[in-house]
């Protein structure tokens, strides 16, 4: 009975990684014959998920651990690589700095509005979102494009030869995701700030009279939002070699599903750098097994299995299973 | 005599309208557990609050370890020694038990790491002096109340403080948890620190403290040294005698043979409940006595039911049923004005009229719309009939008095022509005049033939009200009381009797 | 803070979006020439009637302390649906359907949120992200244009351009008939009643014998419901159904509009007047920008300015 316990619980706190192992085994068996396994085929997914959002969703954990969200990465994601081609016209180095400040300006100001003038975060980066399609669209008419040696860095590609049917190497946006997702547990896991952020989602009051700083928290947190944002946009226009104005649009929704999906708690408090990432490679393998599907299923299909899958993991970190998990909970609930 | 490590003169603190302590003093010596005792509404929590920098005083004096000090935070007090175990736990469930204990704090390593080696062994090394062993780098949540308990109270000894401060510690624990804890006060006690202990469980406070203070009406009572106190004495002083002159109005018990129409049989529920049994006849007014947390509200809440008892059986008019949820009840003809009324009584924001009405609502409508003319006839013949103070019935509720508040409330369930009215606390934080009326209204429910369930700490007011009179000490009935046997010794002595048996029986 | 201080704020913050849309009517009359005309009413009568639709719904769910960001998808799907079914089953039964299934799927939401007690906002993510692609996979990822449709089609295209009596816009009834039963509902009925009780108070009403349960199924019913119309009316105006585009952000206007209007995000109160004052507040900025040729984009930085400024003066009120 202990053992079965046991198993129910390590297995419940391991439902992405599990989740996503049946996954990689599953669309191994049935595409077999399309080569899933191929090492092209898993760079491809890691490239897709580098470039669209991937970043994202690593980003909106920071907000969403404490118990906020973050609905204006998609434009962030956007402005930012506008910016940088518009300044990276007159200086490579200063298109940069621009992007990233974009993200810096952003998640300021929605950390100010949350924290300073107590507007709810939900209607706080609304509002950050209208303004920078807004602005995007003012600064920019059409598609900008990005130019230089220094702005296309991201075009750069690493370790010709080295991995079987990659012969020109894999593009640096690969182990810059990982880089980045690295650097993230790092700070979760080994920062004061990464441990007051789970403070401060996980019991915001009790936080306080612990002698934590939240308001101080909460701002970093959408700082850290916005730049890992305006990073992202930035490798996709420099990588892409323009900056499209309708970039990143509706992306704050599969970032959060991304979250939702590695078990991150939306309630905040709870939750995994590498949850998020396994979220992250899940949501962009399915996104790739459509890709090789008859044509008579229709890809929107996608859209229907995430908005399914992210039902289902709220189900699952909600009472119901987590009930079984907290028995010692004491008895007489009341209403 | 030992040092005085806290020293509290001539406190005064008061809120618009109420004037909640007046020259309250209190003194903790160093490496005492000082007990302060007092009903709900006697100013311990204020006292606290202030004590702690949640509230700031109006005047007095606070000395501390032999300077003055006026904390304006409570991080404040903690920084001077003073650290308070909320009833609610102010810890992160989420979160390990070592980075509960240090979050804040943070030890550092080089390049500005983290050292969670240091806070594991440390955190190790802390819980073992209390006695506790546990594999600290699992969530919180994981570990009973007890063992949260425990980590929030190393949390203060590892801050070094000198004052601990336990607001009702014990209230969701069992036996066996409460003498952890017990245990852990002694361990602190040996250490120099002085614990301040709040609890309405007598057994308890006779075990672990060595004196006590006692408020009442937020003036201070007397501080006493437990060996030269008794159960039945500590009662009548912390519930006083009541000066109002108000009467008893109930002599001769006449009930004997009317038609019981609640029963409840053997109900058990979780930790507040072992096995009672209780049965309400047409017309009576039944009081249920006993200190907080004895398991009076729980009986109301299972009858009403808003929780589900574990195990046990109701009856309804004799018939075996099963409640489910309060418009069950409701429908069976119950009302429940329950003990907060802020939360779990009125709509805030919703006017007197809305208040009313909002349980009948249903009866009041034809397809789907109010009724507006009968719903305004109900609401200003009962605005009449209970002298419910308002502008006008369109007032958001929010801004009545407590006692108006409750008059509304009173008439929800009226309106509905009820069989059975329970009232938890119905005169709780509620002027005299009002008190006086509200009584006379169960007066005359009874009178009509409504049977009434009657919870409430004054004893007063059970005398004067009740037909009958059902003591609950630790979830069980340990005593009943009918007609002329009726009076506040007797009360005050079957809740205060059997006190030492309950807990060897425990052990 | 003296009285007559408090009193003075509390009243701008009870008149502060009526105060705003007047403002904003007033640098009209001074600065665009043409504005008042009929055109200009005829022309935010078209454009705001989705807004309104799904802004009525959203004062519901909100004043239950609840939030439906799915309705921008159910709208796509209901019209797309529609626009399916049309064709072989005529007109009304292709709405009524459309309809009918937005409803049910409202229901679920609203057990999911009150029996399960999953977080509101995260349940319609999912639906959002969920009935997007069903709106997709409904009309194959391809725009259905109704002049294509024969009859039916430019029947139902009638829905959306329609003028009564020759110069009033069609639109005017869904608005008319939305806005009075949400009114009516919250005016005059005990659903209104108890549907403002549970988001004020939920224990409090429970132990007031109310079923929230069964409260929060009928308003998160109701939100698809009208979500449903709007998308059928919307897809009307502009002659086709996108399952891409259709109501896309169409959420984000809806709780705009409401939290302009005076709704307190925590739930327990219901504007509707205040709604409608909101969801106006939007249009005529976009308008004033359209009529001085101010690009669009101006409009929505405006917008974003003008909601958190809303929100801002009205924030003490809700606490």
């Amino acid at each position: 009975m202990k053992l079965l316990k046991q198993a129910y619980h390590s297995l419940y706190s391991r439902s992405t990684i599990l989740a996503f192992l049946l996954l990689v085994i599953f669309a191994s068996f049935i595409f077999q014959d399309k080569n899933f396994l191929t090492a092209n085929n898993i760079f491809n997914i890691l490239l897709k998920a580098a470039k669209n959002g991937g970043f994202l969703a690593l980003g909106m954990t920071f907000v969403i651990l404490c118990a906020e969200i973050d609905l204006s990465v998609g434009a962030v994601f956007a402005l930012s690589g506008v910016v940088m081609g518009l300044a990276g016209a007159y200086n490579p180095w200063l298109g940069i700095v621009s992007g990233l400040v974009v993200g810096l300006i952003s998640g300021l100001m929605i950390g100010f509005m949350v924290t300073k003038m107590r507007i709810s975060s939900w209607i706080a980066s609304l509002a950050m979102l209208f303004a920078l399609r807004g602005v995007i669209q003012i600064i920019a008419k059409k598609s900008v494009v990005i130019e230089g040696d220094i702005l296309t860095f991201a075009k750069a590609k690493i370790l010709p030869e080295v991995i079987p049917g990659m012969t020109s190497g894999i593009s640096i946006l690969i182990p810059l995701l990982f880089i980045m997702t690295f650097l993230c547990m790092y700070v979760s896991h080994h920062t004061r700030f990464g441990m007051q952020i789970y403070a401060v989602g996980g019991n915001c009051e009790a936080a306080r009279m612990m002698g934590i700083n939240v308001d101080r928290i909460k701002i970093s947190a959408f700082v850290c939002c916005g730049l890992i944002a305006a990073l992202s946009g930035i490798l996709l226009a420099s990588s892409s070699g323009s900056a499209t104005l309708s970039a990143g649009n509706t992306y704050e929704t599969y970032a959060i599903a991304m979250c939702a999906i590695g078990g991150v708690k939306l309630t905040g408090g709870e939750g995994k750098f590498s949850g998020t990432f396994f979220g992250i490679l899940i949501y962009f393998i399915i996104n790739t097994i459509f890709t090789y599907l008859p044509t008579s299923i229709s890809v929107h299909w996608q859209s229907i299995i995430m908005g399914a899958l992210v039902l289902i993991s709220v189900a699952v970190q909600s009472e119901i299973f987590g009930r079984i998990q907290f028995h010692r909970k004491k008895a007489g609930k009341t209403i | 005599m030992s040092e005085i490590l806290l020293e509290i003169e001539g406190l005064e603190k008061s809120f618009p309208g109420v004037h909640a302590l007046k020259r309250v003093r209190l003194q903790v010596r160093k490496g005492e557990v000082h007990a302060l005792m007092g009903e709900n509404g006697a100013g311990k929590s204020t006292l606290i609050k202030v004590l702690t920098g949640i509230y700031q005083k109006n005047s007095g004096t606070i000395r501390f370890d032999g300077e003055e000090i006026n904390a304006r935070t409570p991080i404040e007090a903690n920084e001077k020694g003073i650290s308070t175990i909320y009833q609610e736990l102010n810890l992160i469930p989420f979160q390990t038990v070592y980075e509960n204990l240090f979050l804040g704090r943070e030890p550092l390593s080089r390049c500005r790491r983290i050292d969670r080696q240091k806070m594991i062994s440390e955190t190790q090394r802390i819980l073992n002096d209390l006695g506790v062993s546990i594999d600290v780098t699992r969530p919180l949540g994981h570990y009973s109340t007890a063992i949260q308990q425990m980590v929030a109270i190393a949390r203060t000894v590892s801050i070094n403080a000198k004052l601990v401060i336990m607001d009702e510690p014990t209230s969701s624990l069992d036996a066996k948890e409460v003498q952890i804890l017990f245990r852990i006060i002694r361990q602190l006690k040996k250490q120099g620190i002085s614990v301040i202990f709040i609890s309405h469980k007598l057994d308890e406070i006779f075990e672990i403290c060595d004196r006590l203070t006692i408020l009442k009406d937020g003036e201070y009572v007397g501080d006493y040294d437990i060996r030269e106190m008794n159960q039945l004495r500590l009662v009548s002083l912390m519930v006083g005698r009541d000066m109002a002159k108000l009467e008893r109005s109930k002599q001769e018990y006449r009930f004997s043979n009317a038609k019981p129409i609640a029963e409840l049989k053997n109900i058990h529920q979780g930790m507040r409940l072992h096995g009672i049994d209780l049965e309400i006849r047409q017309g009576e007014v039944v009081g249920l006595a006993g200190l907080l947390g004895s398991g009076r509200t729980e009986i109301a809440q299972i009858l009403f039911g808003s929780t589900m008892p574990d195990d046990g059986e109701i009856f309804w008019w004799g018939e075996k049923v099963h409640i489910h949820s309060p418009s069950d009840a409701i429908r069976k003809g119950m009302g429940f004005c329950t003990e907060d009324r802020k939360t779990e009584g009125i709509i805030p924001h919703l006017s007197v009229r809305e208040n009313i009405t909002i349980a009948l609502l249903p009866k009041l409508q034809s397809f789907g719309f109010i009724k507006t003319k009968e719903q305004n006839d109900i609401v200003q013949s009962y605005i009449k009939r209970l002298k419910i103070k308002t502008p006008s019935p369109e007032q958001a509720i929010c801004n009545l008095s407590g006692g108006n508040q409750q008059k509304v409330l009173l008439a929800r369930w009226m309106c509905m022509n009820p069989k059975l009215m329970i009232l938890d606390e119905p005169t709780r934080g509620i002027d005299v005049g009002a008190k006086a009326e509200i009584e006379n209204l169960i007066r005359e429910l009874s009178k009509s033939g409504i049977s009434v369930l009657m919870i409430s700490s004054e004893i007063a007011e059970l005398e004067r009200n009740c037909d009958r009179i059902i003591v609950i000490r630790d979830g069980k009935v340990t005593g009943e009381l009918t007609g002329v046997e009726i009076s506040q010794d007797t009360i005050m002595e079957t809740i205060a009797k059997n006190g030492r048996e309950e807990v060897t029986e425990h052990d | 803070m003296t009285e007559s201080n408090k009193n003075l704020l509390l009243s701008l913050q009870k008149y502060s979006a009526s105060a705003m849309l007047l403002f904003f009517i007033l640098i009209n009359a001074l600065l665009t020439p043409n504005f008042f005309r009929a055109g200009t009413l005829n022309n935010v009568i078209t454009q705001i009637c989705p807004t309104i639709l799904c802004s009525m719904g959203m004062t519901l769910v909100i004043s239950t302390g609840g939030i439906d960001i799915s309705v921008g998808s159910v709208m796509a799907m209901a019209g797309v649906i529609t626009a399916r079914l049309m064709t072989g089953s005529g007109l009304i039964p292709a709405v009524a359907a459309a309809v009918a299934v937005s409803v049910l799927i409202g229901c679920i939401t609203g057990f999911m949120v009150g029996k399960l007690r999953l977080q509101a906002m995260v349940v319609t993510l999912g639906l959002m992200l969920g009935l997007r692609g069903v709106a997709q996979v409904v009309c194959s990822g391809r725009d259905i244009y109704f002049n294509k449709l024969g009859d039916v089609g430019a029947q139902l295209s009638q829905w959306g351009s329609f003028k009564i009596a020759g110069c009033i816009p069609v639109q005017i009834i869904p608005i008319f008939l939305s806005v009075l039963f949400v009114w009516i509902m919250i005016e005059k009925t005990i659903l209104g009643r108890q549907i403002q009780a549970v988001g004020d108070s939920p224990k409090s009403s429970t132990l007031a014998g109310i079923h929230s349960v069964r409260i929060l199924m009928i308003v998160y019913g109701i939100s698809a419901f009208f979500a449903a119309f709007a998308g059928i009316f919307q897809a009307a105006k502009v002659s086709v159904a996108a399952g891409s585009s259709l109501g896309q952000l169409a959420e984000l206007d809806a709780i705009a509009a409401v939290v302009i209007g005076g709704t307190p995000m925590s739930g327990g109160k219901a504007h509707v007047a205040g709604t409608i004052v909101g969801a106006l507040i939007m249009q005529v900025i976009t308008l004033t920008c359209v009529m001085n040729n101010i690009p669009d984009q101006y409009a929505q930085v405006f917008k974003a300015a003008i909601i958190v400024i809303a929100v801002f003066i009205q924030r003490e009120k809700t606490k």
